[in-house]
Parts: C-alpha cells; sequence; structure tokens
C-alpha cells in the first residue's frame, strides 16, 4: 500500500489522557490520523485502543466518571470543545461495533433512521436514493434490493454488520471508526468486510480496532500498537509488521511473552 | 527475543532452522572432501561424495514443505518472517554448493581418465581451501547469527576472485602450449570456475544473514577483483 507521508492529516490528536474515576486508562498520546486512510489500533485488551477510538466521537462521554484530556482535533474542529454536539459529531465520525447491532426494524428504516433524524432529505425520493446508495456502498445492496421491508435481524451476521455500515454512512461522515468489526464474523464474511473497507477508504478515513494482527496487515495503512495505556509504535502498516522499531511491538505481533 | 506463546511455532522455526544447518554441514562436508581428494588417484572417494548431494536435494525439498506449512499455519511476522524467508534462500544457495561440489567430483574423476590429476590439483587445492575457509567461517556466523563475521567473509571474496584469475590465466597458457591437454584444461578451468562461484555463494549468505538481522539488504559495493 502507498506510503502516508504526504496525505493530509485529519485527525491530530495530542496529549490525549483518559480516565475513569482514578484509573487512567490512556496516557498522553498524540497520533496524526492521515485522511483517507486505514489506521489499525492494535493491542492486547485493556491496553486503551477501544479507549482511544471512543475519544474520536466523544463515546466517553457516555461513561460515568470518564475524564479525558488533551487535544483532538479534527480538520480545525476540537472534538472535546463544549461548543461540539456530540450527536452532530457522531454523524460526521460514525462507529460499528464488534457485534452487528442493527434496529429491530426493517432493512430500509435501519438505514433511513440517521438521514431522517437528522433532516438530511427533504422528500421520500431523496430519502429512498440515500437508503440505496449507502446500501450500494456498503455492499449489500445486490442481497437486499428486493426486501428492503423485511426485518434487520432476519439477515445474517455479516449482512447486519454491512448493514450497520451502510447505516453508518447513510448520514455522510467522513470518518469510520470499527471496533473489532469482524470478530463475530467467519472468514468469508470477514473478507467481505476487508474489501468492503479497501473500497470505503477512497471516502472516509478509517480507524479499525483488531485483535487479528493478519487483519491489521491486510486492510490499513498505519498501524498503532498500543500497551497499557500508551502509544508504543506508529508507524506506516508493512514497517510495523515486518521491521517493527520497538521491541515490545515485534513481541506482540508474533505472539511472544513480551 | 523471547519465545513464543505457542511453543509449536518456536518448533517450527528451530526444525527449520536446523534443517539449514544440517543442509550447511552435508554441502560443507561434500565440498571438503572433492577438495581434498581433488589429486587422490582412487576414484571410489569422489563417487561416494556425487551420491551425497542427493541427501541435500532431499532436506532441501523437505524444507520447503515446512516453510510453506509454517507461513501458512502461523503467519509469522517481522523476525519470525525474515527467519523463514532466508531459511528457504540458504537452502537454495546450499543445494547449488552441492551441485557444484559434485560437479567438480564429475571432472576430478575425467581428468583422471586422461591421466593429468597433478597438473594443477595444488593451485585448485589452495583456491579450494580459501572457499572452504569461506564456507565454514559464514556457516558459522549463520549458526551464531554473527553479523560481524557475515561481513568479514563478504569482503574476503576479493582474494578468492584475484587467485581464480590468477589460475585462470595460468591455465590457458598451459592450455596454448600443450602442456595440458584441452579435454582436461577445460575440466580444470570449470573445476576453477565452480570453486570461485562457491565463494560467491558464501557471500550470498553473508546477504542473507545481514538481512535477516537487520531487516534490509547490505548496501555497500562488494569489493571484486
Amino acid at each position: 500500500m502507498a506510503d502516508t507521508a504526504d496525505t493530509p492529516i485529519k485527525i491530530k490528536a495530542s496529549d490525549v489522557s483518559v480516565f475513569y474515576g482514578d484509573k487512567q486508562a490512556l496516557k498522553s498520546v498524540s497520533v496524526d490520523i492521515p485522511a483517507n486512510t486505514v489506521t489499525a489500533f492494535i493491542g492486547p485488551s485493556g491496553c486503551g485502543k477501544s479507549t482511544f477510538l471512543r475519544c474520536f466521537n466523544r463515546m466517553n462521554d457516555v461513561i460515568a466518571g470518564a475524564r479525558v484530556e488533551g487535544s483532538i482535533m479534527m480538520d480545525d474542529t476540537d472534538l472535546n470543545s463544549p461548543d461540539i454536539d456530540p450527536v452532530l459529531l457522531r454523524a460526521q465520525v460514525g462507529m460499528v461495533f464488534q457485534k452487528p447491532n442493527p434496529f429491530p426494524k426493517s432493512i430500509f428504516e435501519n438505514v433511513a433512521y440517521g438521514p431522517r433524524i437528522h433532516g438530511l432529505a427533504s422528500s421520500k425520493d431523496e430519502l429512498d436514493h440515500i437508503v440505496t446508495d449507502s446500501l450500494k456502498r456498503a455492499g449489500l445492496w445486490s442481497e437486499v434490493s428486493d426486501r428492503l421491508n423485511d426485518k434487520a435481524t432476519g439477515l445474517s451476521g455479516g449482512q447486519q454488520q454491512r448493514l450497520c455500515i451502510a447505516r453508518a454512512i447513510a448520514v455522510s461522515p467522513t470518518v469510520l471508526l470499527m471496533d473489532e468489526p469482524c470478530s463475530a464474523l467467519d472468514p468469508i464474511a470477514t473478507a467481505v468486510i476487508e474489501e468492503l473497507i479497501n473500497e470505503l477508504r477512497q471516502n472516509y478515513t478509517i480507524i479499525i480496532v483488531t485483535h487479528s494482527m493478519q487483519q491489521a496487515a491486510r486492510v490499513s495503512e498505519k498501524t498503532a500498537y498500543f500497551h497499557l495505556g500508551s502509544l508504543i509504535e506508529h508507524g506506516e502498516t508493512t514497517q510495523v509488521f515486518t521491521n517493527p522499531a520497538n521491541e515490545q511491538t515485534e513481541a506482540y505481533i508474533s505472539g511472544k511473552i513480551g | 527475543m523471547a519465545e513464543h506463546i505457542t511453543r509449536a511455532f518456536d518448533d517450527s522455526l528451530a526444525e527449520i532452522n536446523n534443517m539449514v544447518l544440517s543442509m550447511g554441514g552435508l554441502a560443507l562436508s561434500q565440498f571438503h572432501g572433492v577438495i581434498d581428494a581433488i589429486d587422490i588417484d582412487d576414484t571410489t572417494v569422489l563417487e561416494d561424495l556425487i551420491a551425497a548431494d542427493a541427501k541435500i536435494d532431499q532436506i532441501e525439498e523437505t524444507l520447503n514443505t515446512k516453510a510453506i506449512e509454517t507461513i501458512a499455519k502461523w503467519s509469522p511476522f517481522a523476525e519470525d518472517l525474515r527467519k523463514v524467508f532466508v531459511a528457504i534462500k540458504m537452502a537454495h544457495i546450499l543445494e547449488r554448493i552441492g551441485d557444484y561440489a559434485a560437479n567438480i567430483a564429475k571432472r576430478s574423476i575425467r581428468i583422471r581418465e586422461d591421466g593429468e590429476n597433478d597438473a594443477f590439483a595444488k593451485e585448485l587445492k589452495e583456491a579450494g581451501n580459501v572457499a572452504r575457509g569461506m564456507l565454514v567461517d559464514v556457516l558459522d556466523a549463520y549458526r551464531h547469527l554473527d553479523e560481524e563475521k557475515a561481513l568479514s567473509v563478504w569482503n574476503s571474496d576479493i582474494t578468492l576472485d584475484k587467485m581464480h584469475n590468477d589460475i585462470n590465466r595460468a591455465l590457458i597458457v598451459a592450455m596454448e602450449k600443450n602442456k595440458i591437454s584441452a579435454a582436461s584444461g577445460s575440466n580444470y578451468l570449470f573445476i576453477l570456475k565452480n570453486i570461485e562461484r562457491i565463494g560467491d555463494f558464501a557471500t550470498g549468505i553473508s546477504e542473507q544473514i545481514y538481512f535477516l538481522i537487520n531487516a534490509r539488504q547490505i548496501e555497500d559495493e562488494r569489493p571484486k577483483a
């Protein structure tokens, strides 16, 4: 994959620390996330990677006792500014979770929900167009176009996850956060999602948390390795997986006792 | 570096490494034997050494299968990946050394049949011993991941190259002056070239060791005669 050295920065995190009560989950992490690229966050459970991911759409706000320090600039906006409406932010920074979580509604309604509450469509035709387009971008259209009114929960796990991606992109975000999006999927459904990520990178800045080293190596251009709340190494994925600069990174990706 | 959490992964890498070391030992003793036997009259030793090549080929095949299995099973990264990759390349180089040693043995037998086994034996033995020394050192450097030793072998090939050039000239003069037959002369030239190539293979192994340790190729130009 291409070198990201000349890619503009989409998100600039500086000295970000997160506390859950007295416990510090993230320790002064600074990182630049390049635009329209896939960045993988890797590291053992509890290393802070998901905590950090949740800083980008203020998901830590909903956790009682959570406190975020430092600055996260997305384009020219400070994400932690009190002026930011987290609901609007989450339209710009979409999220896909570990387990597919479609609403217990129809396939159509799952995708139409976001554009409707954000007032993105002024007519039924426009809403139809957004839903169709989002399902197409999520690579699901050909499988569901003749049953848009069926229950979303009747879809397979892989289809549900792609529906969640369609739902996220229906509100025209610029950033997609994915927290282990394939961990509940079989290898075929995983390959479909990975192929989708590969296509989505053209239009979105994607940050993916994954426990699969192979997946991180396959889908991302940049990789960040976290350990005990600290960012240990951040670099080009090819370099991180073939010649990591840090011994802790090497031990982790190679499955060694660090 | 630390051990893998999965012991079977360590075992696979160790098995591959042991196969490289075995191939190295076999290639070395084959070449060693061929050089030692270059001027003795009894050709049965040489025939045995030609047959020894099959064992090296067989280990290479097993190693390649094991390497593919290891990549498929464990998806090695970083140093682990280089280990597997370098092992495959080393095995190929060592298999070639075995072939060249066998070829030297075959040509030595033909020279005997022409009755000229003494003509250039001394010079070829000298060159052969230099190549053998390089091989001993570079295999030792692989065993101990000794970058300095690997680079020293890499830099020393120029000595063998110079010997090759000198002996090559002397052989052509001898052929021109009909001191040796064209048939024996050309066999000697091939033996000489094979010895020189084994020196090149030793430097090739040096390059693999350097890559294994540093994750990049040697950037300098190798000194050449």
